[in-house]
């Protein structure tokens, strides 16, 4: 798929009317790590796989998931250093936002602000789109549970689940046969687990770190991390389960 | 493939969704000599091997410290590498007068990663050609980072980067489960012959071409001097990881 002459800036509409560099860039974060998001009964998960593409790498650091407020996550995915800056960018306009209107920032206006300064680097050529699709989870007591994706185009959507990178097919499909309204934060742990490592399916031989952050009832509506314990559980158990899928194949 | 349509800036994106300019700019830092570190639950160790332009010249510098807590190596353009460890002083100067604490290792890399992002989102910027390995102790813990031109950073129990850095890399991967518990001593010897199986086949490890910077929870930053770096090399003779598991 090239583009011939119209796919060389940003500011160049093609002749169907695309805008090619904004659909590389997409392309860059599709062939990325997987990153979920998905909204339960009582809460709202964020999961990404990290491929341990050295030995020689520390465990548990590298992270894709940050705080952005107490109640407030992000995810990165894609080009991590793309989505940091994403990322800097919204923990300014959270605080801003908080100095200005004395609550915290939820996920529909943040998500609005971050939205737009995504979108306003697919307007000019001397810059380039972000190679990074963010995800934005939060809890407040006026809008409840948010969880939002935004793409380098600047789109950004309201999900109850949500998915980027190579393993996004293999996700949405789980995200149709279950119904993760009807489950607790907890009882979705094993299920993030098993699409995230079915999400490599290709890749079984290297080694994988999983990153699971949460905002549930259960933990004091804050955004943190998944305990280890039960992030190795759920990892364990969705071995277990992709292994009967596999026998009952 | 026309490459060279997608390659000449860093606000073009491939086809295929890659930005050629900064995998450009990370041939540089492969291009650089190599210098590697290593880090035990006490100490960081940082050794590079230095190159000298003539035979009339001085052997070029590899590692900068940036406060009592923390070091950087570098392998790329050096004049780049002068731009960010300038950076590092400054921050970590004004964290120390704000704070009167030492800058946390994990946060300075986090804002180097960041300034380099910067400069691969323009096209009138390019991007740092230079990686870093970034040595620190604090509060966490000690700490061993590589960032790279793509404003990318990781944290790494031991890495290598540079010119035959692979070499050294496998070196650690058959003992880094030493280095943990290692001591002062036997950290920078595995360092010195991770580097000497790096070095070209004509070349040999002396006191003027190697640099060996320490690092640990009450040792300040210091480089060893050249009859200490004398000693270890000769040392390097007898030394085997294999005598260091029959210790434990």
């Amino acid at each position: 798929m090239s583009g011939s002459m119209y796919d060389l800036s940003v500011a160049t509409y093609s002749q169907e009317g695309r805008i090619y560099q904004v659909e590389y860039a997409t392309k860059a974060v599709e062939n990325s790590e997987t990153v979920i998001g998905v909204k339960c009964k009582d809460g709202v998960i964020l999961g990404a796989e990290k491929q341990k593409f050295s030995r020689l790498l520390e465990d548990n650091t590298n992270k894709r998931i940050y705080n952005i407020d107490l109640q407030t996550g992000m995810a990165l995915c894609g080009k991590l250093p793309d989505g940091r800056n994403i990322l800097q960018r919204a923990k300014a306009e959270s605080s801003q936002y908080q100095d200005m209107y004395a609550i915290p920032a939820s996920a529909h206006v943040l998500s609005d602000r971050v939205a737009q300064y995504v979108h306003a680097y697919t307007m000019y050529s001397g810059v380039r789109p972000f190679g990074s699709a963010t995800f934005i989870a939060s809890y407040n007591t006026f809008d409840g549970y948010e969880l939002y994706m935004i793409e380098p185009s600047g789109n950004k959507y309201a999900y109850h689940a949500c998915t980027h990178g190579k393993g996004r097919a293999v996700c949405k499909s789980e995200f149709e046969r279950r119904n993760f309204k009807d489950l607790t934060c907890q009882e979705a742990l094993v299920y993030i687990a098993k699409m995230l490592i079915l999400a490599h399916e290709e890749f079984k031989e290297k080694k994988y770190e999983y990153e699971m952050t949460w905002i549930t009832d259960n933990n004091g509506r804050k955004h943190q991390n998944v305990p280890q314990d039960l992030i190795n559980n759920a990892v364990q158990q969705a071995e277990q389960l992709i292994e009967q899928d596999q026998i009952g194949e | 493939m026309l490459k060279h349509l997608y390659d000449t800036d860093c606000v073009t994106w491939s086809p295929q969704g890659k930005l050629f300019q900064v995998e450009y700019a990370m041939e540089a830092v492969k291009q650089g000599s190599i210098c590697l570190g290593l880090k035990s639950n006490e100490n960081v160790v940082l050794c590079s091997l230095k190159r000298q332009p003539s035979e009339l010249a001085g052997y070029q510098e590899k590692q900068f410290k940036i406060d009592d807590h923390m070091a950087i190596a570098i392998a790329g353009l050096t004049a780049d590498a002068r731009v960010l460890c300038k950076y590092m002083r400054t921050e970590c100067l004004e964290y120390k007068y704000t704070y009167e604490s030492h800058h946390p290792v994990g946060r300075l890399v986090f804002k180097v990663a960041e300034k380099s992002q910067h400069k691969t989102q323009s096209g009138a910027k390019r991007p740092y050609g230079v990686g870093l390995l970034v040595a620190g102790i604090d509060p966490n813990g000690v700490h061993l980072f590589e960032t790279c031109p793509s404003g990318n950073y990781y944290e790494y129990k031991c890495q290598a980067i540079g010119s035959r850095s692979q070499a050294a890399r496998t070196y650690f991967e058959s003992w880094f489960h030493l280095f943990e518990k290692s001591t002062l001593e036997q950290l920078i010897l595995h360092g010195l012959s991770a580097i000497k199986k790096a070095i070209m086949e004509d070349e040999e490890l002396n006191e003027k071409n190697v640099e060996v910077g320490i690092l640990g929870k009450n040792l300040k930053f210091t480089h060893l001097n050249a009859q200490e770096l004398k000693d270890y090399i000769a040392k390097l003779e007898t030394f085997s990881p294999n005598s260091q598991i029959q210790q434990e």
